[in-house]
């Protein structure tokens, strides 16, 4: 039996393992510059056919959205003539004690075109890029809160990695006691907030906002609510968090652009 | 059905899972279109195209994830791969080896892509199989079995096989 036909004769097997043996190349090379340039092409490619898909959905999650909104602003406006007399306090307390200015942001928005199509839904591209002043490490937030960071910024678009990431982390903060610690994805829907010492006090029910460690991410960014603490053996605490961010649902964010970016977008 | 429209239907599956599928999830958990398209093309043209879709099926997913490039190309591989094995299987109804083709090709791809995705990084392998990976298998399986009893399946006794 020559070659031909012993290949012929086992050409499923042979296919599988050439397959195989592209998969592990590509594994080893997922770094390379051409990978990005595929990842690039082929992003765009299906944004490309699966925009139009998404407007009508979009269009009666706005209707919706847009009836409870309206109802929201009522509340808020009231509501804002007592944050601004607080803020201003603020402004002025702050400055007779000699703090340092935070960081201003500016909000960009930004539509979800496309979803991470795997086993996690871990991120997200986003139609604005490098020409809208996006780039790596931004903050990605909505209107519940933090929902992530910039992971990869191209001209035109940029992806967004997840809080629901395994390769997310950021820094927190329980708003109660002021306690610190590191928020990570837990699984599924939930997060976890890590490196949290078992003396310190945190309870069910706490609000987590962002610390602002870092600089990266502002802070105060609203995160989500303590459901569980274990006091396991050890010497931390495991905090369940259950995020105010439906990741899922995600349609349009916000990236937040420091000012000197957001200034003038670079052509 | 023709190798043409196998492909469309595979690409017609990543668009839907890009842009559509996420309306349908519950609590985080949404069903995988391209699976079921890559064990469908598998127990429909057997191992050998199974292989072949799965692998650039998954490769194009690659590219839309954060993921590794290569990590789906070699689950779907696979998947294609066992999908067209199994349909082999002497399973009398058209249906039950459709049952037990994709119930093999769903679980494996979730043990396997977990497996690898989790290797060395929170969360560990059990919390992201029960929390993440088994629902969503559950919930892939299910929209399979719904399609397969939906007039839209293509019943048939015998697969028709290449070469």
């Amino acid at each position: 039996m020559n070659l031909l036909a012993l290949l012929s004769a086992w050409r499923d097997w042979v296919v599988l393992t050439l397959a195989l043996i592209l998969s592990l190349i590509l594994m080893n090379s997922s770094d390379h510059p051409a990978a990005e340039v595929y990842r690039q092409g082929m992003s765009q490619a299906i944004a490309f056919i699966s925009e139009p898909l998404t407007i009508g959905p979009r269009v009666l999650e706005l209707w919706s959205e847009n009836r409870q909104l309206r109802q929201k602003v009522t509340e808020l406006t009231a509501e804002q003539d007592n944050w601004r007399n607080a803020m201003l306090e603020n402004i002025r307390l702050r400055k007779l004690l000699g703090f340092r200015d935070r960081p201003e942001f500016t909000y960009l928005a930004s539509e979800v075109i496309a979803r991470d199509p795997l086993l996690t839904l871990s991120s997200l591209l986003l139609d604005k890029g490098r020409r809208d002043s996006v780039r790596v490490g931004q903050a990605v937030v909505t209107a519940e809160g933090i929902a992530g960071i910039i992971y990869r910024a191209d001209r035109t678009q940029s992806v967004a990695l997840l809080a629901t990431d395994r390769n997310f982390a950021a820094s927190v903060r329980i708003e109660r006691s002021r306690v610190d610690g590191i928020i990570r994805w837990a699984g599924g829907g939930s997060l976890e907030m890590t490196e949290v010492p078992r003396n310190l006090d945190v309870r069910t029910g706490d609000r987590v906002v962002t610390s602002g460690l870092g600089g990266v991410i502002p802070g105060g960014l609203p995160v989500g609510v303590v459901t569980r603490v274990m006091r396991n053996e050890g010497l931390f605490l495991k905090v369940l968090v259950e995020p105010y961010v439906e990741y899922s649902r995600l349609e349009e964010v916000f990236v937040l652009l420091p000012v000197r970016h957001a200034r003038g977008p670079q052509r | 059905m023709k190798l043409q429209a196998l492909v469309i239907a595979a690409i017609a599956a990543i668009v839907l899972q890009v842009s559509l599928i996420p309306y349908l999830a519950l609590a985080s958990i949404t069903p995988q279109l391209p699976l079921l398209v890559v064990i469908f093309i598998g127990t429909r043209r057997g191992p050998y195209i199974g292989v072949i879709a799965g692998f650039f099926t998954g490769l194009i997913l690659d590219a839309l994830s954060t993921g590794f490039l290569g990590l789906s190309s070699m689950t779907y591989s696979l998947v294609g791969f066992l999908s067209g094995k199994i349909f082999y299987w002497d399973v009398a109804l058209p249906l039950g080896r459709w049952a037990l083709a994709s119930v093999v090709g769903v679980l494996f791809n979730t043990i396997f892509f977990t497996y690898v995705y989790t290797l060395g990084d929170a969360p560990p392998f059990g919390v992201m199989l029960v929390r993440q990976a088994l629902p969503t298998a559950g919930y892939t399986w299910l929209v399979g079995m719904l399609w397969a009893i939906s007039p839209l399946y293509e019943r048939r006794g015998r697969m028709r096989l290449e070469g």
